[in-house]
């Protein structure tokens, strides 16, 4: 047997120098393999999310064309569409300002003859910075809806939530009388009065418009979606926000997609919008402008 | 000394509060009045178009049509009471009624442009009445509790405000 060290001579006189080649052919077939890997990854990603996306809008048009059709409106959707933030503004309905905006999922159009449109709108504004970097708060999510009324209002009549009556009853007036917003109505059904909050500037007009059956089908709503429901009446338009905390529209790629319940979902806030029309009888001759 | 014109200070800065509260609710009843007043006499202010537009046609009803008018002429004098406009205006709405109930029966009047657009005032005004009423309870109701209530119903004894 030759010794060891006339091994490694050996090795590495005649053996190395075909390895060293090896070892750069080695490590050009590794960076291959990874940047290759890393490839494959972004495309698979691009692949999937583009799948899902494509799913999305199916779904999506999917229901929406379905209920729109079986509801009978003339509705068209847009996906990247929203209520204008001047809208938003216009409606008086949140004072405080807008730092950031956003919203999707616009659908505009005529049911029973009244222009309607609606979206999702979010609207948030900047906390202080803290060390830990921005925070944001939620001013508004949800629903935001608004329709030709058909009628010019003198004046602005906004119904909100009413947050104080629940805990301070009656002495709630005394302090919700002090707002920028107007003058405070008091209604003359209970229920409504516990529920909301009506500020205008005009007494006459804003019993005008809230009629006691008025009163009652917002009642019904409220009871129907347990929701925040905020209204106001400025201009010629009625705005209406509901404040939802799940985002509406969005199909899950991991949950399966044949259950009613989505589709439900969707059904009810649609026809919660179209009923809307119909309970405030946004068509009534007697609304008309003339 | 200093404690008693404090004390005194106050109590006049809370008797002029509470005169000043007691004046506001009294303003915000009579503003109010005045609306209704104002939509009544409008609904007055209707007939004689209405008069004028049903009169050939529906013979049948001219003494409705003629007792509508002189309650017009009682309503235009200047020196009805609130009480007397109520119990008129009271009057007109049955006597109203009873007519647009006729309108039925006379097809060519129900589809007569005027008789629409009569109509279509009439049932704003009846809403505006309405609404206006509402809010004229409103504020009588919030004008009798500032009344009746303690504190401010020392002050309203002394005002001499009473009741509506």
């Amino acid at each position: 047997m030759k010794r060891l060290s006339k091994l490694q001579d050996y090795f590495y006189e005649k053996i190395y120098p075909d390895l060293e080649y090896l070892e750069l052919k080695r490590k050009e077939i590794y960076s291959f393999l990874k940047k290759t890997a890393v490839v494959i990854f972004i495309f698979v990603c691009m692949v999937f999310y583009s799948l899902v996306d494509v799913f999305t809008n199916t779904f999506n048009l999917i229901i929406l064309c379905a209920t729109l059709s079986f509801g009978l409106f003339a509705l068209r959707y847009s996906k990247m569409g929203m209520i204008s933030k001047y809208e938003y503004e216009e409606s008086s309905l949140f004072s405080q300002s807008v730092d950031r905006y956003s919203g999707d999922d616009l659908v505009a159009g005529k049911i029973d003859g009244v222009d309607i449109s609606f979206s999702e709108v979010h609207t948030e504004a900047k906390r202080s910075k803290n060390r830990r970097g921005e925070h944001w708060q939620t001013i508004f999510k949800g629903l935001f809806f608004i329709a030709d009324f058909n009628k010019n209002f003198k004046g602005k009549t906004i119904i909100l939530p009413d947050k104080s009556e629940k805990f301070l009853g009656s002495f709630s007036h005394y302090f919700q009388s002090f707002s920028s917003r107007g003058e405070l109505v008091k209604m003359d059904s209970p229920e409504f009065e516990k529920e909301f909050v009506v500020y205008s500037d005009d007494q006459i007009e804003a019993r005008y418009i809230l009629s006691h059956s008025l009163m009652n089908s917002i009642l019904e709503y409220k009871k129907l979606v347990d929701k925040n429901i905020h209204i106001s009446f400025i201009g010629s338009s009625i705005y209406i926000a509901i404040g939802f905390k799940k985002k509406l529209f969005e199909p899950k790629i991991y949950k399966k997609v044949t259950s009613f319940d989505e589709v439900r979902f969707y059904y009810e806030v649609l026809s919660l919008a179209s009923s809307i029309v119909g309970h405030l009888n946004l068509n009534r001759r007697i609304w008309s402008k003339r | 000394m200093q404690s008693l014109l404090i004390v005194i200070a106050i109590i006049a800065v809370v008797l002029v509060l509470l005169y000043n509260f007691l004046i506001s609710k009294k303003n915000q009843v009579e503003n109010i009045y005045a609306s209704v007043d104002t939509l009544l006499k409008k609904r007055f202010d209707l007939i004689p178009s209405l008069v004028a537009t049903v009169q050939e046609t529906m013979k049948h009803e001219k003494s409705t049509l003629e007792e509508i008018t002189a309650l017009r002429s009682s309503a235009m004098k200047s020196d009805v009471s609130s009480d007397q406009m109520a119990g008129l205006d009271k009057k007109l709405s049955s006597l109203l009624g009873s007519i647009m109930l006729a309108v039925e029966d006379y097809p060519e009047l129900k589809a007569n442009e005027n008789t629409l657009s009569l109509q279509h005032s009439l049932n704003e005004i009846e809403e505006q009445l309405s609404a206006a009423r509402r809010a004229y309870n409103q504020v009588v109701t919030d004008y009798n509790n500032a009344i009746e209530m303690f504190p401010s119903n020392i002050m309203a004894g002394y005002m001499r405000y009473t009741r509506k």
